[in-house]
């Protein structure tokens, strides 16, 4: 995963003016072991071209993130190295402060959908479980859904009395489908920038009381998706969907739900599918130090979906259950057990995750 | 006797030292760990803790701030106790005036005291306070309020109590644990001590067996296989190099005994007939001495091969020693097929041999023997067919088969020389002298040196009855050495004592042909420091005519050195060989006996007085042996012979006697009546 | 007798102590707000210093308000934390790390020196911190902006 001289100086960059009290330079270190059992092993994986399920694997990765403040002028970017893939700079978002509580940006960044797309980003520390849902993936053929734009965000809080709206617009290009999966703009090489199509998102939220996490929202979003494909020339998609976060003492329950429709555009015609998804992840603190949580996400009318065909590594459905021990105030190990549904295989995972957050 | 402490065994054992050191890890290291685990543990509880606190009072104050226009303060607070969790709620208004909860008894606090850390005050309640405000900010009172750290308390004990259950419970599982895996280790030891004592033991036999799946242990059985291994095949190697000869690879007296032992009983049983062949090399010494040991050794090395392939596989071939070989034929049905046998290993030493550079043949003479006909044990048969073997190597005939007539002569003939090669090492022999009397002065002018051996069973014995074995088995030099210093130092001894007499000593053909004669006369002169004209030797006719010219080369050196010179037995040998012993560098010649005891004989007499004339003629003096009477004598002086000995004019005596001899001989000069006095 | 009479001087000035500890234990202090005496940050409301802790953007006359976490004192620390956040300190930096994660900006800055502390203060006019006000009172060139809390503290 070598970066680039570019990427260095940009990097260098950061760390130069991190060194300012309105800068914050976070390492999000992450260190993954995973073992895998195929539960049908007689079957073959998958007929495109053969993505193997891979049984034992350790995987590691590293977020890191920077945001600094020049007065109103706001920067933050978030680079993700993976031993999937590249560096990518995953946010790279250039704002300005309009008020106390509203923030204009410019840049690459993560569309509003949902919780877990605005609340957790790469880097797993803050999340309670050691993976996200499968509708919220990141990269490659296990992500059905957009979630990086590049353009114009919009975000604020509104208050009312004691309660408080949130509020998240974005208009820009998302991202495009090529063989290995939905592409965005990717910010080291523009270039190709322009083969990206519209996309606009917004999303809602209400909290009964500000000073606490509970919330709950909708959010919609549209976006073009041209396609490499030589069966298609493009996906239009639109989501639809709600989540909630609810925290009571030592409970906390996260839940999203997810109308996804995509009309496959074709020389030959047009193709019409639609999906629903949801997840449901409930946390009870065990004791200060220990979590315990459980996931449950399923995937309706997914059979013989055209465009969910497209991504054969997406988590159709998963059964998890899990334990999270803080070790320290910024350190955390996870065990997770999961019962994974792909489209063409099923199998047992195990996951132990060590995660952090630095400094 | 003291009983074994088993405490301390167990203690020093390997289960019980990582039972110690894993106690010993666990007492170290458990209390640490415990304590910083109760530690988290405590401050993760007691954090969540006051986080509820902070959280929950801050939440009840905004509800307070909202309620308290729709319901009373006493009523508010009423209900907040109803939770559990408060167990104290207070309001003090702007005004300083305490509000309590209805109906409900709060317990008189004194002075309010707040808390910031768990605990902080002593008691087990956490007491703070909010400032209750409305939606324009306005400060409508302080809201007090007491959470129950006891339940909290409580968790912490809890979780202190299934620490400790938690961490003994490992302990003892570590325990067990340890003591078996220990116990697992130690059994893979004992295995392999098990496997070493089986060693120890000897019983090297059977392979070694350490079953285990410690690898370490395992990687040690293996080297204690391999040195079982090679204990066997080391063991295997002594008994082979016990059992062989190391030069020829052949089987030694040892194995050949035990071969011959199996041929008697297979024989015995199956009414057949075992042979024994014993053969000796002819000239082996010599080849030794002439060619170098390591030309002997590649000689024997041959001869061993050849015989190899002579044999059949059933053959035993063993070397005993020296150039003694046996062979075992185990299974004959006649005896010419021994016979056939030996004259086969014969006909394969014919072939010329190349050793070493050196082109040569060699041969041998075997004696055969059969069991059980001439002898039923490995003793008889073997000293039957050396017999035999010593029988064939005298008559040059090259194999013998035993005849019981040789067994007396022959047993007589090598028990003798054994006795004869003792008798030399541990001075059984004497030397006597006999004196030579000048037949004109009536003096005498020297004395002969005749060895005899004082056998210790058949008494004095005369050279007659030994020589002939010196000669023949080569004891003859170390004979001839032992004769020629005891004659030399009783010379000396003479001379000390102003006897001042030569002495004669006799050499034989086999002396004369020693190549290191002459350095040992010549040693033995400047050792006892003698002048050599004290030393005469006397050589036979027959040995000096064996090698005339050796003979010369020989004795012209000692003539040069100073010893006198004399031929001995003259007459035996034929008078062509007058013309060599005028050249031979002779000061006296001897006339035989056989000649002087019968001058009574015409032709003897005849003879003699040739011998006396020709020796004069030869401007030599001569002297006759074997006077034995008075008219011999008187016949002697008439001729004209110079030197006269024998027994008439004195037997040969021992050297002290001797000396008696010549006093008493000295005052019979004066004694007309006296043989010596007669001129 | 000597031994009597130690023994009761003993005891006396040991009830001297206990009374003066106990005294000194129980004393009323104040936690305030503090800024430097340049600074033109106007007095802020509970709701707006909560807020600002709380790292949300703060913008007064124009100028953005800079927060400083005092954390000189554990115990002062401990005060604030209940008083004007209402969190464990664990549950605060966890707040904190997640809202800046998600929105960018910055958590408020660390001091455990006071002396970096002040300089901080004095260097930035828009800069405001926490800290016990007889402490304040003796710090030349600060100045108390808004008083947080008062009550007795052992």
């Amino acid at each position: 995963m070598p970066l680039s001289i570019r990427q260095l100086a940009f990097v260098a960059l950061l760390l130069g003016t991190s060194h300012t009290a309105w800068a914050e330079f976070i390492l999000f270190p992450e260190l993954n072991g995973i073992a895998r059992r195929d539960i049908e092993p007689h079957k073959i994986a998958i007929p495109h071209g053969g993505y193997p399920l891979r049984e034992n694997q350790p995987d590691a990765a590293l977020d890191i993130f920077y945001s600094a403040d020049y007065g109103r002028l706001r920067v933050l970017a978030e680079v993700d190295i993976a031993r999937e893939v590249d560096a990518e700079i995953e946010r790279l978002q250039a704002g300005w402060l309009l008020g106390s509580e509203t923030t204009a940006w410019i840049g690459r960044f993560h569309t509003p959908l949902g919780y877990w797309n605005t609340q957790f980003h790469h880097g797993s520390y803050l999340q309670t479980s050691a993976t996200r849902p499968g509708i919220m993936e990141f990269h490659g053929l296990k992500a059905p859904l957009p979630l990086h734009i590049a353009g114009l965000l919009i975000e604020g809080a509104h208050p009312l009395e004691n309660q408080e709206i949130h509020y998240q617009f974005s208009l820009g290009v998302g991202p495009n489908l090529q063989h290995h999966g939905l592409e965005p703009v990717d910010f080291r090489n523009l270039d190709n920038a322009g083969s990206h199509k519209l996309n606009a998102a917004v999303r809602l939220s209400y909290l009964p009381d500000p000073v606490i996490p509970d919330e709950i929202g909708g959010f919609a979003a549209y976006t073009i998706i041209p396609s490499i494909h030589k069966t298609i020339r493009e996906i239009r998609q639109t989501i639809a969907g709600a989540f909630g976060n609810w925290e009571h003492e030592r409970l906390r329950l996260i839940g999203e739900l997810y109308f996804v429709s995509n009309d496959l555009v074709a020389d030959s015609g047009t193709v019409h599918a639609s999906f629903v998804n949801y997840n449901l992840q409930a946390e009870y603190t065990l004791h200060p130090n220990w979590t315990l949580y459980a996931r449950a996400e399923d995937t309706l009318n997914a059979e013989n979906d055209p465009y969910l065909d497209i991504f054969p590594e997406f988590i159709r459905r998963r059964a998890l259950a899990g334990l999270r021990f803080d070790l320290t105030h910024n350190q955390a190990l996870k065990l997770e057990w999961a019962g994974v549904t792909r489209q063409h295989d099923r199998f047992n995972e195990i996951i132990l995750q060590w995660s952090a957050a630095f400094p | 006797m003291a009983r074994p402490n088993r405490v301390k065994a167990f203690l020093t054992s390997l289960t019980g030292r990582m039972m110690l050191g894993m106690l010993a890890i666990h007492a170290l290291l458990m209390p640490l760990l415990f304590g910083g685990v109760m530690f988290f543990i405590r401050e993760g509880y007691q954090t969540q803790f006051i986080q509820q606190v902070r959280s929950n009072s801050q939440l009840l104050a905004a509800l307070f701030a909202e309620e308290m226009t729709q319901k009373s303060p006493e009523e508010l607070l009423a209900n907040t106790l109803l939770g559990g969790q408060v167990i104290f709620t207070q309001i003090v208004t702007p005004a300083g005036q305490t509000v309590n909860p209805k109906n409900a008894a709060n317990f008189d606090l004194g002075e309010f005291k707040e808390d910031f850390f768990f605990g902080q005050h002593g008691d087990t309640v956490y007491y703070i306070s909010v400032s209750l405000q409305d939606k324009e900010g306005n400060i409508k009172g302080v809201l007090r309020l007491g959470y129950d750290e006891e339940p909290t308390q409580e968790q912490i004990q809890i979780a202190y109590r299934r620490g400790l259950y938690l961490a003994l419970t490992y302990s003892l599982l570590s325990l067990v644990l340890v003591t078996f895996s220990g116990w697992q280790v130690t059994r893979s030891l004992r295995r392999l001590r098990d496997a070493a004592h089986q060693v120890v033991a000897g019983e090297i036999t059977k392979q070694l067996d350490v079953p285990t799946n410690i690898s370490e242990v395992t990687s040690l059985g293996q080297d204690l296989e391999h040195m079982r291994w090679k204990l066997v095949h080391q063991g295997e190697l002594l008994e082979h190099q016990a059992l062989h000869d190391s030069l020829t690879g052949l089987p030694n007296r040892t194995l050949l005994h035990d071969r011959m032992q199996h041929a008697f009983v297979t024989a015995q049983r199956l009414g057949k007939t075992v042979a024994l062949l014993m053969m000796d090399l002819d000239r082996f010494k010599e080849v030794n001495d002439t060619l170098g040991h390591h030309v002997g050794d590649l000689l024997l090395q041959q001869i061993a091969l050849r015989m190899r392939g002579a044999l059949r596989e059933s053959d035993t071939i063993a070397r005993l020693g020296g150039d003694e070989f046996a062979v075992v034929l185990p299974s004959v049905e006649n005896p010419e097929q021994a016979v056939y046998t030996a004259r086969k290993i014969l006909t394969t030493l014919e072939q010329p041999l190349n050793l070493d550079g050196h082109s040569f043949t060699i041969g041998a003479s075997i004696g055969i023997a059969f069991f059980p006909e001439h002898g039923e044990d490995n003793d008889t048969l073997m000293r039957h067919a050396d017999l035999s073997m010593y029988y064939a190597k005298r008559t040059q005939s090259g194999y013998s088969v035993y005849n019981p007539t040789l067994d007396q002569q022959g047993l007589n003939e090598i028990t003798l020389i054994g006795e004869l090669r003792h008798a030399i090492q541990h001075n059984e022999l004497v030397l006597h002298y006999q004196p030579k009397i000048d037949l004109e002065t009536g003096r005498v002018t020297g004395v002969e040196a005749l060895v005899r051996w004082q056998h210790p069973r058949q008494g004095l014995l005369l050279p007659e009855h030994f020589l002939h074995l010196a000669e023949r088995t080569g004891l003859i030099h170390p004979l001839t050495s032992w004769v020629l210093n005891e004659a030399l130092r009783t010379c000396q001894n003479w001379h000390q004592a102003d006897i001042k007499l030569p002495v004669a000593v006799n050499l034989s053909p086999a002396s004369l042909q020693h190549d290191q004669l002459f350095e040992q006369i010549n040693h033995a002169l400047q050792n006892l420091n003698i002048p050599p004209s004290w030393l005469e030797l006397e050589i036979t006719e027959a040995a000096i005519l064996a090698d005339p010219q050796l003979t010369q080369a020989v004795l012209g050196r000692l003539s040069d050195l100073g010893v006198q010179i004399s031929i001995d037995d003259y007459g035996t040998a034929s008078f062509a060989s007058l013309a060599y012993l005028n050249k031979l560098p002779m000061q006296q010649i001897k006339i035989d006996k056989s000649f002087v005891i019968e001058m009574s004989d015409e032709i003897n007499a005849v003879i003699v007085r040739s011998a006396i004339n020709l020796a004069h003629n030869m401007k030599r003096t001569v002297s006759a042996e074997g006077v034995e009477h008075a008219e011999v004598l008187e016949k002697l002086k008439d001729m004209g012979c110079d030197m006269a000995q024998g027994n008439y004019l004195c037997k040969p005596l021992a050297a002290n006697e001797l000396i008696g001899w010549l006093q008493q001989s000295y005052r019979d000069l004066t004694d007309k009546s006296s043989p010596l006095a007669q001129n | 007798m000597i031994v009597r009479r130690i023994f009761c001087t003993f005891c006396f000035v040991y009830g001297l102590f206990a009374l003066a500890g106990h005294s000194a234990l129980a004393a009323e202090r104040s936690l305030v707000l503090v800024r430097s005496e340049q600074a033109t940050v106007p007095p802020l409301t509970e709701q707006e210093v909560r807020k600002l802790f709380l790292g949300e953007v703060l913008i007064k006359n124009g100028q953005r308000v800079q927060a400083l976490r005092n954390l000189t004192d554990p115990f002062l620390y401990e005060v604030f934390l209940q008083k004007i956040v209402f969190m464990s300190a664990r549950n605060y930096e966890r707040q904190l790390l997640s809202r800046v994660f998600r929105l960018g900006g910055q958590r408020p800055p660390v001091y455990e020196d006071l002396n970096q502390l002040i300089a901080a203060l004095k260097s930035n006019p828009a800069a405001v911190t926490f800290m016990w006000e007889d402490e304040a009172k003796t710090i030349p060139g600060i100045k108390v902006s808004t008083q947080l809390w008062q009550g007795p503290i052992e």
